[in-house]
């Protein structure tokens, strides 16, 4: 038995490469984060090229945010990390999904409260996890229009998203009409 | 000058007719509070709108200074604030408010006269409240008694530095052994305006159930030179309703007679939450070429709500002594309307 278990440590050990066992940021969880393609309103994609990356500093799309303005606006709020992903229509930035790591529910809380009140056009959600918790907001743009069609989708999108990674809706303010 | 009386007086007139017209439903009295009823009003629409306007200047005026003061490694990416807000902004309700006093007062001395008062002070969140902005029509370095904002009261000397206004940008720059530090950059208007800096150090404590505050201010103004101004403030809370403040203020500055000295004690009784009465005694002396005394003077200042908690009716009968009429008995009394504009 216990010849069995070092031969799978070993088994292990020489399988997963040692620098993606220490890896504090694993790249698969921007992918698990982000709205797939079957969930997106019709006609939006994430976005790939260099140009519209480089405008959030992102080295991958959906990706963690290296921006040190939003890290510093985020540590004292108890905001450990955060993910961005960008999605495009006909050529521009349509909508944003930005989810940020919390250890503390207090802090989450708190932040969630503060960000409600910005009366942007933003969904919030909430994936708890044993000891911590992700706040996911996807938003759209305020600067441009929204056809009520697009806002119904936007609402459909909402469901499968929530549902795909069993998520409490916080609040939803992207799939309301434009006044 | 008479053109501007007559157009504040017309203006004052105006707003009270307002008054009026809403209050006349009542017989007199203000209306059963109907808060919809209310936000229809001309009158509320307008404070609305104000309010927003002070609100959105002061917002993006907050933003274009975070843009100057912040290193450009540090800056926003526009992009992202654009859907998800600034993060950097903890707090949203900045302290947006403006206040503008209209009134009129009669003095036996100077007769009739129109007055216009405003000031203001703002949070600026998104420098972490290092930063306020902070705007009046009133110079209170060079003014002993500043307590009575009335530039009629003051020594001869003093009413040659009459202000027309000053905004400046004050920043919080610390705390060591319990003296705050503040410093201010800014503008006074004279009506020309003339740069000033000013850099104050405070010392608050507390004994038993009293509060003291120890201030001292160095300013500098382009035109006038150097000034110090000394003041220590003692508040006393006797019950909720009922306080007493004494101010203590020396003022040396290269225009004053020497060192000029002022002396309030100042008596407030809430008679509910923002009715207010109460008693102001004052005097003021210059210590050059001879120390004499300038002026003595009382104020029953009288201030209630009459509309929407927003706009204030004050009411101040009083006496001054003054020495250059004698120390004849002057009796006065002001009559004026304080609008109060930005987040309530």
């Amino acid at each position: 038995m216990v010849f069995v278990l070092v031969l799978l440590w070993i088994v292990v050990d020489r399988t997963i490469p040692q620098a993606q066992r220490f890896e504090v940021f694993p790249p698969s969880i921007p992918e698990e984060l982000s709205i797939r393609e079957e969930e997106l309103p019709l006609g939006y994609a994430l976005i790939q090229d260099e140009a519209s990356l480089q405008k959030l500093s992102l080295e991958r799309n959906p990706g963690y945010l290296t921006l040190p303005a939003e890290h510093a606006a985020l540590a004292p709020r108890g905001g450990l990390c955060s993910i961005a992903g960008m999605y495009e229509h006909e050529d521009h930035i349509r909508l944003m999904l930005n989810a940020v790591y919390f250890r503390d529910a207090d802090h989450c809380k708190e932040f969630v409260e503060i960000e409600s009140q910005k009366g942007l056009h933003m969904a919030a959600f909430r994936k708890k996890l044993s000891r911590s918790e992700w706040i996911i907001f996807i938003a759209s743009d305020p600067e441009q229009s929204y056809s009520e069609r697009e806002r119904e989708a936007f609402g459909v999108m909402i469901e499968k998203y929530q549902r795909r990674l069993k998520l409490d809706l916080l609040f939803d303010e992207l799939s309301a009409p434009e006044l | 000058m008479q053109s501007r009386q007559l157009f504040l007086i017309r203006l004052w007139i105006s707003v009270h007719f307002t008054h009026a017209a809403i209050f006349a439903e009542g017989n007199g009295h203000p209306p059963p509070v109907d808060k919809e009823a209310v936000s229809k009003n001309i009158v509320d629409r307008t404070h609305e709108s104000v309010s927003g306007y002070i609100i959105e200047t002061v917002d993006g005026f907050d933003q274009n200074l975070d843009r100057l003061l912040t290193p450009e490694e540090m800056e926003r990416n526009r992009t992202f604030d654009r859907f998800f807000g600034d993060r950097s902004l903890e707090k949203l309700d900045s302290r947006a408010q403006v206040r503008v006093g209209i009134g009129a007062e009669w003095s036996r001395i100077d007769g009739f006269d129109v007055d216009l008062k405003f000031s203001g002070k703002v949070d600026l969140p998104r420098t972490e409240k290092r930063l306020k902005f902070v705007f009046n029509n009133l110079n209170e370095d060079e003014n002993t008694l500043a307590e009575f904002k009335k530039k009629d009261s003051l020594s001869p000397a003093l009413q040659e530095n009459d202000p027309g206004g000053s905004a400046s940008i004050q920043a919080a720059l610390g705390e060591i052994f319990n003296i705050k530090f503040t410093a201010d950059a800014g503008l006074d208007f004279n009506p020309e305006p003339v740069p000033t800096f000013k850099f104050t150090g405070r010392i608050p404590w507390r004994w038993g159930e009293t509060d003291y505050r120890f201030s001292q201010r160095v300013f500098w103004a382009s035109d006038d030179g150097f000034g110090e101004k000394t003041s220590l403030e003692v508040t006393r809370f006797l019950s909720e309703q009922f306080f007493i403040k004494s101010e203590t203020v020396g003022i040396w500055s290269e225009t004053s007679e020497g060192v000029d000295l002022g002396q309030t004690l100042f008596m407030r009784y809430l008679l509910n939450k923002e009715t207010s009465m109460g008693m102001i005694l004052g005097a003021q002396a210059h210590t050059e070429p001879n120390f004499a005394m300038d002026l003595y003077l009382i104020r029953f200042p009288f201030r209630k709500p009459i509309y929407d908690h927003w706009i204030y009716l004050v009411v101040e009968p009083g006496i001054d002594f003054p020495d250059d009429h004698n120390w004849e008995l002057s009796p006065l009394i002001s009559l004026k309307t304080e609008f109060y504009f930005g987040r309530m």
